[in-house]
């Protein structure tokens, strides 16, 4: 009976082993192979009663916006790995509702693409400070 | 015996697939950490660059300069109203009267151009016999545009600002101010609009957009 009983114990042991390294092979594969590059850049607006402009580089600042204005910053992108990158992009944080983000895109060695991000903002959106952040994955395909 | 040995065997495993599992996160995590784009690392050395350029754009529709929904009156021949309180009742009927236009600030830390344009003119926008569509800048804070300076520095100039009174609205790009300030208190500028809706214009909900596009320089 207790001899039984461990080979079931076995059975499921070796089921989520087998289970957790298909996962962490998955995982490797993903992250040494599948993406290239990845960025973080950070977001911030300000919705207020009147409009403002950041052009500061070191972020996406959207400066100051009322409801129902749109703000626009610009990424430009580019790479030189041997072949096409998939470029894909991922938002967070409060700021995300309010931010449109393009398709993903292949992006050739050698080319830039400037990129533009919006923050549209309703006519509803309650003052306040926003931010979040924005992932772009350059992947291999 | 058989027992003993299955036990070495399972404990094996389970040894391998934690090392796996740590080893694969940890690889992970050391790849989407996600690396910061700063101003400084635009000329970095990595194969795949992002660079955020300095040029900023805001696009405000002027519904959300709302005089509302009205009507010229039948002895008019058109409706004047601006963000300044005009608003004639021999003329119109029903339109808020609205005492502030926008304000538009240079929120960052370098001086800027500043180019704005419409979608539409007059006609388009407004539609019938004579109509009218026109902005106005100031200076709400005094000496907030300047002309161009050394390098990036402003001048104090007071007639560096455009369309000091009520210009007809341009549907191309054009330099308001030639040297927007970003220093604080001296970093705001108004945007008044004036409309004249004749008394055959269009109908229904109107709209336009000013894009304001603001470049350092």
């Amino acid at each position: 009976m207790r001899k039984k009983k461990l080979k079931s114990n076995t059975l499921v042991i070796m089921i989520v082993c087998a289970a957790l390294v298909t996962a962490g092979a998955v995982l490797l594969f993903f992250s040494l192979f599948a993406v290239y590059k990845v960025y973080d850049v950070k977001m911030t607006i300000e919705i207020s009663d009147r409009s403002g402009f950041n052009t500061n580089t070191d972020s996406i600042n959207f400066g100051k916006a009322m409801p129902g204005n749109s703000n626009t910053r610009t990424l430009v992108m580019s790479h030189d790995f041997s072949r096409p990158l998939l470029v894909h992009f991922k938002k967070s944080g409060n700021i995300s509702g309010f931010v449109t983000i393009p398709d993903d895109f292949y992006l050739e060695p050698g080319l830039t693409r400037e990129v533009p991000i919006n923050a549209v903002i309703p006519d509803d959106a309650a003052e306040g400070f926003y931010d979040g952040n924005l992932r772009v994955y350059f992947r291999r395909i | 015996m058989g027992e003993d040995l299955s036990n070495k065997t399972l404990v094996f495993i389970v040894g391998v697939t934690l090392v796996v599992l740590l080893f694969s996160t940890a690889v992970y995590y050391s790849r989407f950490k996600g690396e910061q784009v700063t101003g400084a690392a635009l000329t970095d050395q990595a194969r795949a660059r992002i660079n955020i350029t300095t040029r900023a754009s805001i696009n405000f529709t002027v519904n959300s300069v709302d005089w509302g929904s009205g009507y010229v009156n039948d002895t008019a021949l058109y409706c004047q109203l601006n963000t300044e309180g005009l608003n004639n009742p021999a003329n119109c009927t029903n339109f808020t009267t609205v005492y502030e236009g926008l304000r538009l600030e240079n929120d960052g830390n370098r001086n800027v151009e500043l180019n704005l344009s419409t979608n539409n003119s007059a006609a388009q926008f407004l539609g019938g016999t004579g109509p009218a569509y026109q902005w106005k800048f100031g200076n709400n804070e005094s000496d907030s545009c300047g002309s161009k300076g050394i390098g990036t520095n402003c001048v104090s100039n007071s007639s560096a600002l455009q369309y000091q009174s009520y210009t007809t609205v341009s549907t191309a790009s054009g330099e308001v101010c030639p040297c927007f300030r970003a220093n604080n208190p001296s970093d705001l500028l108004n945007l008044e609009l004036q409309i004249r809706v004749p008394s055959d214009s269009f109908t229904g909900l109107r709209e336009s957009t000013i894009t304001a596009i603001a470049t350092v320089i």
